[in-house]
């Protein structure tokens, strides 16, 4: 190898290690992936508050005889109010959805264009005159510059996102905690709020008794069989829906870990990749699986 | 004010709208603990006070629902203001990536000046002008000059 070529290779090599280290951005990268793989499934249960109401005004019988002079009344009245709600849950969670985001394309952010042109400039001065050595210093200075530009490039970023997520982290604990709550309350203790789950819980009570209450006069008739089979049918659809909340608020609450383990692996802009490798595998390993669910319950 | 409406909060929301959630199911078991007993006119009463119950419900729930989402709306602010940030540091990324390349060019023009060989010089100007103009169109998207403006645009 000519000695110019070997002493720009060696050059670039230890500063490519004493600039770089084994440090990189995969972690951020794959939380905002997961969390934009969600985008697509979250919405379904913001429009199922209007849904859920639109279902429990099915749930009524009429006596039997002449229609009653009054009609009996609605068991949800709250439709467009519902509806307005479930919109505002899709403008917050985009809010938290579109922060990731940012946070991911800043994370993989490249200098590609870059790169490439230093690529193609060993062709472009193989048809000159210039000696092979001449060649090899003019490539060896654009592979050193690009190199070094990669790393400003990573350095700025990895100390960007850790000055935002620093300061973030904890409206997005609030936020990310106000959607689970909205949607789905924690199961172990009693609920401190209103939810997308108390509407499907009002909505059980009607399957119960729309189905219960006719059976229970008439057990053993042919008919009873297939009104059998469409409560079975109801209440296995309701649980889907009911698991299908429970999954959103894994995912929100696993989102908010998630940031919160990635603003303590990164304080002070030192990013521990292996440990934050280590911490966050967990969560993210929770997210899929919640993801899957989602799209599973509300097929 | 004593006589202005205070705005339920959302704890209170949810006691009232839990409450008439259980008169609800309450009643539901009533009717068929006593299907036998009721008469079909009775049964319909029951099933109205019953889905006038959940109606309740359904409104508390909803009122709760937009305080919790009101009680947000500083945090919705603050993330929105985040995302900015992170969005302008994107955009700053790719200043450098181009402040770069120029820098680039004005090193690898130096080595073919080196060469004091004018027409080495001359082709690989022409060679360097087309591979910066090429990574330009890559980085921005859009068409660039190929004029030979880039190297002697060196700051």
């Amino acid at each position: 190898m000519p000695r110019g070529r070997w002493l720009s290779a060696k050059a670039t090599f230890l500063l490519a290690v004493v600039l770089v280290g084994c440090v990189n951005l995969d972690q951020v990268t794959a939380l905002a992936k997961l969390a934009d793989e969600a985008k697509t499934s979250l919405p379904v249960i913001a429009a199922d508050f209007k849904g859920s109401c639109d279902r429990q005004n099915l749930y009524v019988h009429l006596p039997p005889g002449p229609s009653p002079v009054s009609a009996p009344p609605k068991a949800c009245v709250s439709g467009d109010d519902l509806d307005k709600l479930g919109n505002n849950l899709i403008a917050e969670q985009n809010i938290l959805l579109d922060y990731f985001d940012a946070l991911g394309k800043l994370a993989s952010s490249t200098s590609s264009g870059f790169q490439k042109s230093v690529g193609t400039l060993s062709s472009s001065f193989k048809d000159t005159s210039l000696s092979t050595a001449q060649q090899t210093m003019a490539t060896s200075a654009g592979n050193l510059a690009s190199a070094i530009s990669d790393m400003a490039l990573q350095g700025y970023r990895k100390r960007k996102i850790a000055d935002i997520i620093g300061k973030t982290d904890k409206d997005v604990a609030i936020l990310a905690n106000g959607l689970a709550d909205q949607v789905a309350p924690a199961p172990d203790k009693t609920p401190s709020a209103t939810s997308y789950l108390s509407l499907l819980n009002n909505e059980g009570v009607l399957i119960d008794s729309y189905y219960s209450v006719p059976l229970a006069q008439d057990p053993n008739s042919l008919a009873a069989i297939i009104v059998n089979r469409q409560w079975q049918s109801d209440v296995n659809q309701l649980n889907a829906r009911k698991d299908a909340a429970q999954a959103y608020r894994k995912l929100m609450l696993s989102l908010a870990t998630a940031h919160a383990k990635l603003t303590s692996d990164t304080k002070g802009g030192h990013f521990d990749i292996k440990q934050l490798g280590k911490d966050l595998g967990p969560d993210i390993e929770q997210m899929e699986k919640a993801i899957a669910d989602l799209q599973k319950d509300l097929r | 004010m004593p006589d202005q409406t205070q705005p339920l909060t959302a704890a209170q929301a949810q006691e009232l709208a839990q409450n008439f959630h259980d008169i609800a199911a309450a009643i539901g078991q009533y009717r068929l603990v006593q299907v036998t007993v009721l008469t079909p006119t009775q049964q319909y009463q029951l099933q109205n006070i019953q889905l006038q119950c959940i109606q309740y419900s359904n409104t508390f729930i909803s009122a709760g629902l937009f305080a919790a989402q009101s009680n947000l709306a500083t945090t919705l602010a603050s993330i929105k203001q985040a995302t900015v940030q992170a969005n302008q540091a994107i955009a700053t990324i790719k200043d450098v990536d181009k402040a770069l390349q120029i820098a680039t060019a004005a090193a690898v023009l130096g080595a073919s000046i080196a060469s004091m060989n004018p027409s080495a010089v001359g082709n690989g100007l022409d060679g360097l002008v087309k591979a910066v103009a090429g990574s330009t169109t890559a980085a921005s998207g859009s068409t660039t000059s190929t004029s030979g403006a880039a190297p002697s645009s060196t700051p």
